[in-house]
């Protein structure tokens, strides 16, 4: 076989291998980094980051981050497990930390390491209002988000770099204009709309997985809606956003409701 | 090249990444090292650095 075949053989393979369907959407994903590598990294920022920052030092709230989160993942675990799934979430090793901060944010990192912010709580409300939140974020983890959105980013690079070789011999306004574009094409046209997929899957992962949790999903429209009252003004144009609009996600959270509801019972968490 | 590793927050924030370059050890073993730590900024405001 000769070299240029064999090595659009082998990415053509690689690409293949690293296909995946995620089980409770059936969205098919390209995740090209190894999750071993991936989550190695991510622990290492995550404890830097902690080292960093204030940790909450109220008992309370922070027993109630990492009760709600360890419920919601208790409950996944327990339904990868019983669909014979166990192996997608090997390497995990699950965090919930509360971080002092007046930002009305959560975030997850690859391999289960999730903080909250202090500013997310008032609107959170309540424990429901937080497993929104919790459900949302041990979706990103477990869809594994940012091994994809890692992916998208080294082969957007990897289509810039060849664009870049393809016009070396023109001049430079024309590299420029022909780079920009393509830039910004990748942007708005690729990695921001996948951005937003992501968060919906998360949304609607994040549902049935309070659910699982013992959490009402029903919660999730209000807390959007707090959250939209929280927000006024304050959202880029949904084209211009790495996530939904509030009008849009509370829309397809209301769809999804019914579907959520069939994993709810109520008596499967643990309250204290 | 550099490979971002990515914050998946649950709202919009204006810079949501870490940068990292993924580079080739002299032992030839393919490690991700932090090549530029300086980015990971929730809404502009938390930094971390190595």
């Amino acid at each position: 076989m000769k070299p240029l075949r064999l090595s659009i053989f082998t990415t053509l393979l690689m690409v293949l291998l690293s296909c995946a369907t995620n089980p409770i959407t059936g969205r098919k994903q390209l995740a090209l980094i190894p999750s071993s590598t991936l989550n190695s990294m991510a622990f290492s920022q995550y404890s830097s980051f902690l080292q960093e920052h204030k940790i909450s030092n109220d008992p309370v709230q922070t027993a109630m981050v990492r009760r709600v989160g360890t419920n919601i993942k208790n409950a996944v675990e327990r339904y990868y497990r019983q669909q014979g799934l166990s192996s997608k979430l090997e390497g995990y090793s699950w965090e919930f930390n509360l971080v002092e901060d007046d930002l009305v944010n959560a975030w997850a990192m690859p391999g289960g390491k999730v903080v909250v912010y202090t500013g997310l709580l008032p609107v959170a409300v309540d424990e429901a209002g937080l497993a929104v939140v919790m459900g949302h974020e041990v979706a990103h983890a477990i869809a594994g988000h940012g091994n994809e959105r890692m992916t998208q980013g080294l082969l957007t690079q990897l289509g810039g770099v060849a664009l870049s070789e393809a016009l070396k011999n023109k001049p430079d306004a024309t590299r420029n204009l022909f780079l920009g574009a393509y830039g910004l094409g990748a942007t708005v046209g690729v990695m921001l709309p996948f951005s937003r997929t992501h968060e919906s899957e998360a949304d609607h992962m994040g549902l049935i997985f309070m659910a699982m949790g013992g959490y009402d999903p029903n919660v999730a429209v209000d807390f959007w809606e707090r959250m939209s009252a929280n927000n006024k003004g304050g959202a880029p144009p949904e084209f211009l956003s790495t996530h939904p609009s509030d009008r849009t996600r509370i829309r397809q959270i209301k769809e999804l409701i019914p579907k959520a509801m069939k994993y709810y019972s109520p008596k499967k968490r643990k309250k204290r | 090249m550099r490979a971002e590793i990515s914050l998946c927050s649950i709202v919009h924030h204006r810079e949501e990444r870490s940068d990292v370059a993924i580079s080739r050890h002299d032992k030839g073993t393919r490690l991700l090292r932090y090549a530029r730590n300086d980015a990971l900024n929730v809404g502009g405001r938390l930094r971390l650095s190595h």
